[in-house]
């Protein structure tokens, strides 16, 4: 018991490493079920065989491997973590456990985007029909992120203000929404409904290249931050008390959110969920330290949409069940079980 | 006096088929008993897609009983040629906008109704709204059902049939009927001498428009492949009547045909969306290169149907109109092109558009690769 405090200070970094190391081989295990997970008869051995050779596999299964499954697995991969990175910006920036990515009404913006282009643009020629709702679903996120960090900043960051205009910005864009769907016709709200609950399959390379492209220009910014995050961690008062300027901070954290929010929305539709419960399982597996936790809210987010994806295919083979179904379905479980086994507050 | 004069002429004037059988007792497809007493004058409708169908009974005007029906202002190449023909459509109150939800009960009965003729799962009122129903019962308002949409194969025929009764309008109904079922027994008939493995396909909903890919299973247009022969590889796996399926699914069972249902506008077409467009106004080039393009994407390439060119396109809205029959043609062509080779969905197009409606919907309803709708 009497250990000195560096050597369990040292014994909690490997430990904590570990866990890091273990959330990575998870995710990459499931990013391989995914690679695995199909409704054709292509076997383990083919499909690793096909990965290293494409030449091995016929026209029909190369395309199954490098045109269907391979984008959707990684776009699960990385759109996981780029939610469970937003998540824990927001929960620890904004003080408040509850916030998660769409807390800031940025996901509800692209909803009401893609409702605009399904509805009303269906025969625009501005951006093309093809990709004229991951267009206006991202023009609206960013929009709604401009307002964010401009009233932020007018605000001087402060924390309540920016989550009841998130809100406020949620209930409008979904009363307008609303309002679309209203007078509009019975298919383009079903379209807007599938939209909503998440398809992971529509995605090929070009849109993998470009969410991860903006996943890993964010990335540095925030992993600068984790020393900081983890002493605002301690209070708004500690941190300003330390030189730290809060509302500076909270301005740049909005931006990263908004725009990871953003591209992770656009492609796939909203995928809820996640971006709650990743940061707060990987937070109740490694604590505090945002040096750890921050890497660890994206691999946790990243298991979670991963598995997800290889459910949608396979509780029924050959049928897609949405994949926003799923995380929920999986992501609450897993919390409920760490909440009761560490009986801890959250 | 004079009152029974007018009363007296005002009868004489009415059609002979309207007075003598009331007042007259139908069954609609739910089941429900209507009694029909005095000839049916105002009528409102589920969808403003019904006055496309009207026309078999109406022969003189589809629209000049109708006085209440839903906002149908997205049907926007039907709705022109019918103003055209008929400008007293534009006389016809909306009660609603395109949900049941969005109807207005007060609206409804305040346009007097003698009739209301609603659709078993349409996209207006339908038998789940019960309040609405014992509503506008009460006002007086006699209700029916029909349904062209949740079972075709069974309720088509049976619906045209009540129809014809409830609108006074039995011969010209019947007429309708005769032809339906004389197509309908020839396939069943010819039919019989197939022997052998059911060639597979696939039904998809809305390519292009929707996510890939919706499969039509046991609902909508899905029933009419099992009918005439086919596997239909959707039914086998689907947990509801259409289910989402993924690309790989496709590649990986390559079924021998495929078919798209068509939607949308020629506005979305020009744009540059990969869908298939058929319907009123549409030309068989239009039709034949939106289908192109429709299965132009690598993966759809692959596909054995569209390599054989037994990839088609089949008008989306047949789903729910009595006019499916043409569908059903189109389906047994293309599953068995030799079998019905003297069979041609054009030529049913023209033969409702000459004799079954007031104004012709002339278009393209079925298209293929290999040019044989």
């Amino acid at each position: 018991m009497n250990q000195p405090l560096s050597a369990l200070y040292r014994r909690q970094l490997i430990l904590k490493t570990l866990i890091l190391i273990g959330l990575a081989v998870l995710a990459f295990f499931f990013l391989l079920m995914d690679i695995f997970t199909g409704p054709s008869d292509l076997t383990i051995q083919k499909t690793v065989s096909g990965l290293i050779n494409p030449g091995s596999l016929s026209t029909t299964e190369r395309l199954i491997l490098w045109d269907i499954r391979l984008p959707d697995a990684l776009i699960a991969i990385v759109i996981g973590g780029m939610l469970g990175l937003a998540g824990l910006e927001t929960q620890t920036g904004l003080n408040n456990p509850l916030a998660s990515p769409f807390t800031l009404g940025i996901s509800s913006a692209a909803v009401l985007g893609a409702s605009i282009a399904i509805i009303l643009f269906q025969g625009t020629t501005v951006a093309g029909a093809e990709i004229a709702v991951p267009t206006l679903a991202l023009t609206f996120a960013l929009c709604a992120s401009v307002l964010i960090v401009i009233f932020t900043a007018m605000l001087g960051g402060e924390q309540s203000a920016i989550i009841l205009f998130g809100l406020a910005l949620m209930f409008l864009c979904g009363a307008a929404t609303s309002a679309l769907q209203y007078l509009s016709t019975p298919e383009a709200v079903q379209q807007i409904v599938f939209w909503t609950i998440g398809n992971l399959t529509k995605v090929s390379w070009r849109e993998v290249i470009i969410v991860t492209s903006v996943f890993l220009l964010v990335l540095p910014f925030s992993l600068r931050h984790v020393w900081v995050m983890t002493l605002l961690r301690s209070g708004e008062m500690q941190a300003s008390s330390a030189g730290i300027d809060v509302g500076r901070l909270r301005l740049f954290l909005v931006l990263r959110v908004s725009l990871l929010s953003a591209f992770s929305v656009c492609f796939v539709g909203t995928i809820g969920f996640i971006g709650l419960v990743g940061p707060h399982i990987a937070r109740l597996l490694i604590g505090e330290d945002h040096r750890f936790l921050m890497p660890g809210a994206c691999l946790c987010g990243a298991v979670i949409l991963s598995f997800s994806s290889v459910l949608t295919k396979a509780i029924i083979p050959g049928i897609l069940i949405p994949v926003g179904i799923i995380t929920s379905f999986i992501g609450v479980p897993i919390l409920m079980v760490l909440i009761i086994k560490r009986g801890r507050q959250l | 006096m004079i009152r029974f004069i007018l009363t007296i002429a005002c009868l004489l004037l009415l059609p002979y088929n309207q007075l003598h059988s009331m007042p007259i007792t139908v069954e609609d497809v739910t089941g429900r008993t209507v009694t029909i007493e005095k000839p049916v004058e105002r009528i409102i409708i589920g969808e403003g897609r019904y006055l496309a169908w009207l026309g078999i009974f109406e022969r003189e005007s589809p629209v000049k009983r109708v006085v209440g029906m839903l906002n149908d202002l997205y049907h926007s190449p039907f709705r022109t040629a019918l103003l055209q023909k008929f400008p007293e459509y534009k006389n016809i109150e909306i009660y609603g906008e395109q949900s049941a939800e969005s109807v207005s009960a007060e609206k409804m009965i305040s346009l007097k109704p003698d009739l209301a003729i609603f659709g078993l799962a349409d996209h207006g009122p339908t038998a789940r709204n019960k309040e609405l129903i014992s509503l506008l019962e009460k006002a007086g308002v006699k209700v029916v059902f029909i349904d062209f949409r949740m079972n075709p194969l069974k309720n088509t025929l049976p619906s045209l049939s009540m129809l014809a009764k409830v609108l006074g309008r039995e011969k010209e109904g019947q007429i309708y009927i005769d032809y339906y079922q004389s197509k309908l027994d020839l396939i069943k008939e010819r039919l019989k001498t197939v022997k052998g493995k059911k060639p597979t396909a696939f039904l998809q909903a809305h390519p292009g428009r929707f996510d890939c890919c919706l499969g039509m299973a046991d609902g909508m247009l899905g029933p009419y492949l099992e009918f005439v022969g086919a596997e239909n590889i959707s039914s086998k796996i689907a947990p509801g009547p259409t289910a989402m399926h993924t690309m790989e699914f496709l590649l990986s069972k390559n079924p021998d045909i495929w078919i798209g249902t068509a939607s949308g506008t020629l506005k979305e077409f020009k744009a540059g969306k990969s869908m298939i467009l058929l319907g009123p106004g549409v030309t068989m080039e239009l039709a034949q290169s939106s289908l192109k393009r429709a299965v132009g994407s690598k993966a759809m390439q692959n596909l054995n149907a569209v390599k054989t060119g037994r990839a088609h396109g089949i008008w989306h809205s047949l789903y729910n109109s009595p006019f499916n029959i043409v569908a059903v043609v189109a389906f047994a062509k293309w599953v068995h092109p030799e079998l019905f080779k003297d069979l041609s969905t054009q030529e049913i197009m023209q033969d409702i558009n000459k004799q079954f409606l007031p104004f012709p919907l002339e278009g393209v309803y079925a298209v293929s690769l290999n040019n044989k709708p």
